[in-house]
């Protein structure tokens, strides 16, 4: 058993005054140590939910409705809040988009940095200082002494982000978990950031969960890959089979639909419609009524996330099978 | 307007956007810094750059929402720049401009009906039954059916949606420059891609002259005829896309363009040029040339005299030391 983390059929839902929201539906993956796993989809398809409800921290209305969480063999589900809170920032850390909202503006950089490392690991607080003036420099942040004196405010986007990274790290933990942390960023800052975690990846043998939206990211940087659609897994692969031969129509759709740097087309290829949301899921097949090549049986039917051929995927429809039935409706 | 296809519609010279520090005085946040470039009828300028570069300040400066400082600004054969706020209505008839976020920039309290005919309110169709028929017709050239939005509010539609909705108030006018300040930034892809597109239809249709401001380059090199560069407050390069793609000139740009990553894990193994450190402040923006700080390849010239943006092939302008 090499998983670090192993999520089995993951159901979480919301109680709104509108009524019960599904958010994530029987997801199940695992993280091995040293693995980066990116999970990408739109907004709305509940890959935060899913990356949340690792940690325990969803909202008061959230219910698992069913499946468990297994992080080194233990079922995180099961844990007291007080056993939950040993975990959170040693075991498995997180980091966010926005690095303005997480940070405290009242408290100094270095204090922040520390906390966590005086909860779980050291009672000296001079000792936890300086370790925190080293995770700075590990982040390569210039002038590593000074920063840990100042304030939140007074950084850069991207210098947040290194705090942050610095903050989930100090404890070295065996998973961190990424929420669209380079989103809020420039490019050129984006990929400092991106390098950075790459580093803790190979030297830390750090296992990575990556939640993002944008594609480039994770063809740059991810080891396995799934792809949600409406809170359900669509598709999982490496970088090599997601991107040169994908199985599901969205996956494929979604590729198709990203202007690229070294292409240049004349028209985009457009999937049709919006984002469903999670109240109003019709049945059947969630891409369906977007889908170029849905039938009356992806209308009624939902298709299951099947082994098929040494892909992962869920439609009732292989490529070639598509490809046979002409594609009729395509573009 | 009688502007044919490819002559100038838009002049700026030498345009300052300074604002004052509160407090300090004779001290200024340098946020647009002596620009300089020609807008011809229905193409489309796209403007990169990150976050603080100007380009959006640019942008409101070109609609005079902002005080300028100095400079010169030519639209459509009037110059703007010393217009009075009365002169100014009439021209904004012809420039418009859409935001990134669709979701602040509709009234909640407003049914979209009434968010697309008012433009047509405040310059003078009186005619109710004129104003309806027009604003319908314009949500149908969006994408969207007039019957089922005109009486619905803001909140019941997507971002995608809210954005058409946008498109549609700022087109109804018929104006023949639309800035469009990162307008798709906030959509999610598959969303992207039909906004991008309906953009391109409307601007041939319509014979439309876009800006085009966005921090994403793949999709600054989809819609754009023409590109320009900026940083901290500078158009550093101007070219026609393909050459600014193909051939990139400043070192800004090259290494702007080797940091992003390209939608292939084969790309995995491309290098990259680093840039070290952060933007600097456009307080106190650095001697000389303003990239110097930050360039590879800096000369001691660089850190005392400021590059001058000329024409170093037909068209493609770049302000560098190293190319002149």
């Amino acid at each position: 058993m090499d998983a670090l983390l192993e999520v089995n059929d993951l159901t979480i839902q919301f109680r709104t005054p509108e009524g019960v929201i599904t958010a994530v539906e029987g997801v199940g993956f695992r993280v091995r140590k040293g693995e980066l796993l990116c999970v990408v989809g739109e907004s709305g398809c509940g890959k935060s939910v899913t990356a949340l409800s690792i940690l325990r921290l969803l909202a008061d209305n959230a219910l698992y409705v069913s499946g468990d969480i297994q992080f080194e063999g233990q079922n995180l589900l099961e844990l007291s809040e007080k056993e939950m809170r040993e975990i959170r920032g040693s075991d498995i850390s997180m980091i966010f988009q926005e690095p303005m909202t997480s940070l405290n503006p009242v408290h100094t950089i270095g204090k922040q940095i520390s906390e966590a490392y005086l909860l779980h690991i050291e009672k000296d607080k001079k000792k936890a200082w300086d370790k925190s003036i080293e995770m700075l420099k590990m982040v390569g942040v210039p002038d590593a002494e000074r920063v840990a004196k100042s304030f939140p405010h007074q950084l850069s986007g991207g210098m947040r982000q290194r705090v942050m990274i610095a903050t989930a790290m100090i404890c070295q933990p065996k998973l961190l978990i990424a929420d669209e942390p380079t989103t809020a960023l420039d490019v050129t800052i984006q990929a400092q950031i991106l390098d950075i975690l790459s580093d803790l990846q190979e030297k830390n043998d750090l296992a990575i969960m990556f939640i993002t939206h944008d594609l480039a990211i994770v063809a740059k940087i991810a080891d396995y890959i799934i792809v949600m659609y409406a809170g359900k897994i669509v598709e999982e692969g490496t970088p090599e089979a997601i991107f040169f031969e994908p199985m599901h129509p969205y996956t494929e759709g979604l590729l198709k639909c990203i202007p690229r740097v070294d292409q240049k087309v004349d028209e985009l290829f457009v999937i049709a419609g919006n984002v469903p949301n999670p109240s109003t899921y019709a049945s059947g097949c969630r891409f369906h009524d977007r889908c170029p090549y849905a039938t009356e049986l992806c209308e009624k039917e939902m298709p299951a996330l099947e082994l098929r051929d040494g892909r992962k995927y869920a439609c009732h429809f292989t490529p070639a099978d598509r490809k046979i039935r002409g594609g009729a409706h395509v573009d | 307007m009688s502007i044919k296809r490819g002559e100038s519609i838009l002049k700026v010279r030498d345009l300052k956007t300074y604002y004052p520090i509160h407090g300090v005085k004779k001290r200024y946040v340098h946020a647009v810094d002596s620009v300089s470039f020609d807008l011809n009828s229905q193409e489309t300028l796209g403007l990169v750059g990150e976050s603080g570069c100007g380009k959006s300040t640019l942008a409101r400066s070109i609609m005079r929402i902002e005080e300028i400082h100095d400079g010169n600004i030519v639209f459509q054969g009037a110059d703007i720049t010393h217009m009075s706020k009365r002169e100014l209505r009439t021209i904004r008839k012809d420039m418009q401009i859409i935001f990134q976020d669709p979701y602040s920039s509709l009234n909640p309290r407003m049914c979209i009906g009434d968010i697309v005919e008012e433009p047509l309110l405040v310059h003078g169709v009186s005619s109710a039954t004129k104003r309806r028929e027009m604003a319908k017709k314009m949500i149908e050239r969006v994408g969207l059916s007039p019957d089922y939005v005109y009486r619905r509010y803001p909140h019941e539609f997507s971002g995608g949606q809210r954005q058409r909705i946008c498109i549609a108030r700022s087109l109804i006018l018929m104006p023949s420059l639309l800035i469009c300040d990162e307008a798709v930034s906030a959509l999610d892809v598959s969303i992207q891609s039909q906004i991008l597109n309906l953009l391109i239809q409307l601007q041939k249709e319509m014979k439309l002259t876009y800006i085009f401001i966005s921090h994403a380059m793949n999709v600054i090199r989809h819609i754009s005829h023409r590109v320009g560069v900026m940083y901290l407050g500078k158009i550093v390069e101007l070219a026609d896309t393909d050459e600014l793609f193909n051939a990139p000139s400043h070192p800004y740009t090259i290494a702007l363009l080797s940091a992003i990553p390209a939608p292939d894990p084969s790309d995995r193994e491309r290098d990259h040029i680093p840039l070290e450190g952060e933007l600097p402040s456009p307080q106190n923006p650095p001697t000389g040339c303003r990239f110097h700080t930050r360039c590879p390849y800096v000369m001691e010239k660089c850190k005392t005299e400021d590059p001058s943006f000329s024409e170093i092939k037909p068209g493609h302008f770049c302000a560098c030391h190293l190319r002149q």
